[in-house]
Formats: structure tokens, sequence, C-alpha cells
């Protein structure tokens, strides 16, 4: 049994030195916000197998990983480089097909600060009022634009700081903040600021 | 700094990952700017909320004895690979008789019936001898003698 006190370093040093349970101990720590960041970032039926494929890869590539290196940033990483793969393949396959979809890319944008289409703000959270305050504030969150959501995901679910994100991201971090600034101004938008004032 | 660029900086005024010099700035501009700090307010209202209810969803099981079937992987592999090395090793040496498993069984019954061979003679010499055989000597007497016929049909 490994105590869930332990730091990341001492359970990455003691899986590596043979204790599958360390290991177990770190998975249970951070699988289901890894598992929810993949979910918010790409939808229930991908984010299964996607989650499944980035622990494999942490589990097969721990052993080689720096005990003292950031264990979270590098989660994320794995979990990143899954989504963007994931978005090639389906894009190609879009391509192939030519299914064209509502989707406009110009919102992917690195660019992209634009507010989300809100025609009546509120609404969303009328829908949804007699359900759990997480479930609101997720949904609120999925609609957001990708690069916003991807950063109020990564700080709030995976708890990186906006530093953290910057370096993750390979971005500067007034671009990670300006993102979480309207990520965080369009969450107030979509649920309105009646429920705001009712969910706080 | 104008209004545009503090405003950019509030998340990481929030978070307190500003160096202390624009920190000193954001906080002074904070001070006389009632549309800076309305934007804080929301921002802030908006952090509470997530970082007090936004809770994960559970995440499926994963299958963490996937090393394992790994092992039993190589462990196969290695069975494979021995099995095709003994047919090529067979196929090189074809004057060598093959090993199946009706031949060890017959090598087995043979010494099996030269050890009957041995007990048969010691017992005759016994009997010879008017010594009494237990019940379970007996039995074996009459195999020495059941082997003792096979060989005569043989022949």
């Amino acid at each position: 049994m490994v105590a869930d006190t332990q730091s990341d370093k001492e359970l990455i040093i003691q899986f590596q030195n043979g204790n599958q349970t360390a290991f177990e101990t770190l998975y249970n720590r951070y699988c289901d916000r890894l598992y929810s960041f993949l979910v918010y970032q790409i939808g229930n039926h991908t984010a299964d197998d996607l989650f499944q494929d980035v622990m494999m890869n942490v589990q097969r590539h721990l052993l080689k990983f720096n005990p003292d290196g950031n264990f979270r940033a590098w989660l994320v990483k794995i979990a990143i480089n899954k989504i963007r793969d994931h978005h090639r393949k389906t894009n190609r396959m879009k391509k192939i097909f030519r299914v064209h979809t509502n989707d406009n890319p110009e919102r992917e944008d690195v660019n992209e600060l634009s507010d989300p289409e809100v025609t009546d703000p509120g609404d969303v959270a009328l829908d949804f009022v007699n359900s759990e305050i997480s479930k609101i504030l997720n949904t609120a969150i999925q609609k957001l634009p990708e690069k916003q959501r991807e950063v109020v995901n990564l700080h709030y679910l995976m708890d990186l700081s906006f530093r953290e994100i910057a370096e993750v991201l390979n971005c500067s971090i007034n671009t990670i903040s300006a993102r979480a600034r309207y990520g965080l101004r369009n969450i107030k938008k979509i649920l309105g600021p009646k429920l705001v004032n009712e969910l706080k | 700094m104008d209004c545009e660029n503090i405003k950019e900086l509030l998340p990481l005024y929030l978070t307190d990952e500003l160096d202390d010099q624009q920190s000193m700035a954001v906080q002074k501009h904070l001070d006389s700017c009632s549309s800076c700090r309305s934007e804080l307010d929301n921002l802030q209202e908006v952090d509470q909320l997530l970082k007090t209810h936004l809770k994960p969803e559970s995440a499926p099981l994963f299958r963490l004895s996937e090393k394992k079937s790994k092992k039993r992987y190589y462990y196969l592999s290695a069975v494979a690979a021995a099995l095709v090395l003994y047919i090529i090793f067979s196929a090189v040496q074809p004057d060598k008789p093959e090993l199946t498993w009706e031949n060890n069984r017959i090598t087995e019954l043979m010494e099996i019936n030269d050890n009957l061979d041995i007990l048969d003679s010691d017992y005759r010499q016994l009997a010879i001898n008017g010594t009494t055989l237990p019940a379970e000597d007996e039995e074996l007497y009459s195999i020495g003698e059941d082997v003792d016929y096979l060989q005569t049909l043989e022949n």
C-alpha cells in the first residue's frame, strides 16, 4: 500500500524501483481530472479511447521520466499530443470523404479571442437549472472556443498555473492570460449574470 | 500601461503569477480605474465558481495489468521462436529419428520390460529355492511370465 500523501516525485521514484502500487496511486490521483480534460476537449466517445492511449503511454515512459520534472505538465503534454493527433486524423478523414460540417475552422486560430455565439444569455443555464452546478459549469466550458476551453480546463481541472500552461502549449504567458480572461468572461456570458449570482 | 494591457494581465494578477514590478503596476492602476476593477470582479466571480464547484468526471477503468500481457506476449514469442528453431533443426538433420511421443513411450516400455526381465530371473531363482513370494511379488512374477510369452511371439 502506498500512501496518497506522498509527492509525485516520491511515487515516480518508487515506481521506477519496481513498485507497481506507486503507479496506481499516481493514476488514482490524476485519472479523473485527466479524463475530464479529454472529455471537455474532444467529447465523450473519443475521450475513452484516448484516455487508454494516454495512460498506456504514461505507464510505458514513466520509467525514463526524470522524477525532478513536472509530472502534471508532462501528463498534459502527452494528452495534448494525443488530442492533436486525433484532430489531424479526423481532419484528414473529413478531407478524404469531403464531409462538410458546420465547424468554423477560423475559430480555432491562434488569434481567436472572439466571443462565442450566444443569442440569448442565460438560455443554457435555464436548460440545466435543475442539474448539478458542476454539470452546468461543464456545459458552459464546452461551449467556449477551443483555445479558451483548453486554458480553462488545464488551469481549473489539471491544476496547472498559467506559466505551466504557457510552457506546455509553447505560447507566451500573455497569450495564455488573454485566453483565460476571455474564457472566464465568456463563461459568465454563457451562464448569464443571474445564474452566476445564484451559483455563488 | 493602458487599460487593455492591464486587463490582459488580470488572470495572472489573480493567480499571483506576476513579478513584483508588474503586480505593483496593476495594483496602482486598479486603485484609480473602475472599469478594470469591474473586470477583475467579474473574473474573480467566475474563478471562484470554477474553483469551488468544478468537479471532474469519473475516469473509465484503465487496464493497469497491461505490462503482464506484454510479458505473456514475450513468453509466447519465445515459445514460437523455439518451435521455429526446432523445425529448422529437424529439417537440417533428416537422419536423426523423430522423437515423437509414441517413440518415447516405446522406449519407456522397453526399459520396463528389461527391468521385469531382471526381476523375473531373480524370482525364478527364489522359487527354485522354495521361497514363498508375497502377493504383490506373485503379480510381478506373472507379468514376467507374460513378457516371456510376448517375446516368444516376437521371435
